[in-house]
């Protein structure tokens, strides 16, 4: 793979940044989609601004962390 | 639309004109799997101008001695008697005597009214709701062609059913689900549970008296509830989530308002089987006269286990919440009690107060802590409390036209389960109260409470009553 090829070194805090996206990704997508479920949209809505923001932002900054390492 | 159409016309299915006639269908809000097809015609030939109506009479049920003949109809019943007998008797897989107990009971319809004793033995109150000409208060069982009426063991010439307080708890839980209850507790009426049940029963004022007698009776002044009745089998029924929420700005609706008198219907209807199923094994049961008669119920499923007192004053339960009736029998089938909890409920009530918030009354209390000093003589003195000015809760009923129930609509604990948020909240809170007050934030800032469009229910595919009856069983 790429970062292997090219020798690249990531920071442990990358990694663990991505994870955390990803989690909150995942855990927004399941309280949206359950919400929904529940026949609470504004639960659903306001769940995506809570959680899935976060997730959002906290991607954004591991993808640069890992992109420009 | 047209393209529709033509497609439609093929398949043989129904047409639709426009999109309202789509969404008014009442087949538009059935969920079926995608490869079930609506069809103009059944998959069986029917030659309508062939048909007559057909005599009612005539079916098997009603005749089948006339078509099999009266004698071998006699051998038969008098076979399927003996064999019941035996097969209790044998202990026979399927067939034991708590297996007829169940089929028996399950089959009962529930009585019109409610009757201490059990419909079969009458009582005065059945007299009341029967016609002037009857005095004797006694009720018609429901004739099920199938099933002999229930006998009690003694009747039936067998012993009565023997288990440990531990097999009868497990056996009576299984049973009540199967009649349609959600959760089932049980109490001893020792000292202290025994001031749970009312001095004098609270719609026609009989006195209820423990005595040391065999039977439970009952005469125009009192109920008797023998000292022997040692427990009480405490149980409850779910309301919908959906139909309690839809109260308009902060009244009730009718539409509301229903949930809570099915569950009633349905508890009384619980009770009625359970008493008949005792009675099959040959023990007593004995039921309030009214839903809220003979003892208090939410005391009752505070000391049973099923959930904790609330500021609503109401049973919440950490599975239900609020949306839950709560109904009891007293018997004297040996059961092991259940303990009460602690899942941070009443804790939680401290700084919530939501419901007090949101009581169009203002019925409820706004105090942070719970208090011994009652209200009015409708509280009962003797527990730390939020004690509600209850008439002023009544009179809003008046008002309103309907039962109030905004304060188990706008409760955090009223909710559904399939958000990871509700599994997180609900153990974090029954473990600490650190965050109750930002949890209360969240549940407003999420609009969880808020009341929905009444008339936006009847579109709605929900399933029976309602509710989820996979909650807390092995099913979920």
């Amino acid at each position: 793979m790429w970062v292997i090829q090219e020798n690249v070194t990531v920071g442990w805090y990358v990694w663990l940044l991505g994870a955390l996206a990803l989690l909150l990704g995942t855990l927004t997508a399941q309280h949206y989609f359950a919400s929904l479920q529940e026949l609470e949209p504004k639960a659903a809505r306001r769940g995506l601004l809570v959680m899935g923001v976060p997730a959002l932002i906290l991607a954004g900054v591991a993808s640069w962390l890992f992109l420009t390492s | 639309m047209k393209m529709l159409e033509l497609e439609q016309a093929k398949a043989g299915a129904t047409i639709f004109h426009d999109l309202d006639e789509v969404i008014a269908s009442p087949t538009a809000a059935w969920k079926r799997p995608w490869w079930v097809r609506w069809v103009d015609k059944p998959t069986v030939e029917i030659d309508w101008d062939n048909m007559q109506r057909f005599d009612g009479r005539k079916m098997q049920q009603v005749s089948w001695a006339k078509y099999v003949g009266e004698d071998v109809a006699k051998r038969l019943t008098q076979l399927r008697d003996k064999r019941m007998k035996q097969w209790i008797l044998e202990n026979k897989s399927g067939y034991t005597l708590r297996d007829r107990a169940m089929l028996l009971a399950g089959a009962q319809a529930g009585s019109v009214g409610t009757s201490f004793l059990g419909f079969w033995r009458g009582s005065s109150e059945m007299s009341r709701l029967q016609t002037p000409e009857s005095s004797t208060g006694t009720y018609v069982q429901v004739k099920d062609p199938f099933q002999p009426r229930p006998l009690s063991p003694e009747e039936w010439g067998i012993p009565r059913w023997q288990g440990s307080p531990e097999e009868n708890a497990r056996m009576i839980q299984a049973v009540m689900r199967h009649f349609g209850a959600d959760q089932v507790g049980f109490l001893e009426l020792d000292e202290h549970i025994r001031k749970l049940v009312y001095s004098f029963d609270a719609r026609d004022g009989k006195a209820l008296e423990f005595e040391d007698v065999d039977q439970a009776y009952e005469t125009d002044n009192k109920r008797v509830i023998p000292e022997r009745a040692r427990w009480v089998i405490v149980f409850s029924v779910q309301m919908s989530d959906e139909l309690i929420k839809r109260y308009a700005g902060k009244a009730p609706t009718a539409l509301s308002s229903s949930t809570v008198g099915l569950a009633y219907a349905q508890g009384r209807n619980i009770s009625d089987r359970l008493q008949t199923f005792l009675y099959v094994l040959g023990y007593q049961g004995l039921m309030g006269t009214w839903y809220n008669g003979l003892a208090i119920a939410p005391a009752l499923g505070v000391m049973a286990g099923l959930g904790e007192l609330s500021r609503l004053n109401k049973l919440i339960s950490p599975e239900y919440g609020p949306l839950q009736r709560i109904f009891k029998v007293i018997t004297d089938l040996p059961l092991t009690s259940t303990k009460p909890i602690d899942a941070g409920i009443m804790r939680f009530c401290r700084t919530c107060k939501k419901c007090a918030e949101a009581c169009p009354a203002k019925a409820l209390s706004m105090e942070t802590e719970p208090s011994w000093e009652v209200v009015g003589p409708w509280n009962n003195p003797g527990h730390r409390a939020y004690f509600q000015d209850g008439p002023r809760c009544r009179n809003w009923w008046s008002v309103s036209t309907v039962g109030c129930s905004t304060c188990l609509a706008v409760c955090p604990f009223s909710r559904k389960d399939k958000s990871f948020v509700h599994k997180l909240v609900q153990p974090t809170l029954s473990l600490t109260p650190l965050l109750n007050g930002f949890f209360t934030r969240m549940h407003t800032f999420f609009g969880y409470g808020q009341a929905r469009e009444p008339e936006s229910w009847w579109e709605l595919n929900l399933p029976p009553h309602g509710i989820n009856s996979v909650r807390g069983t092995q099913l979920e």
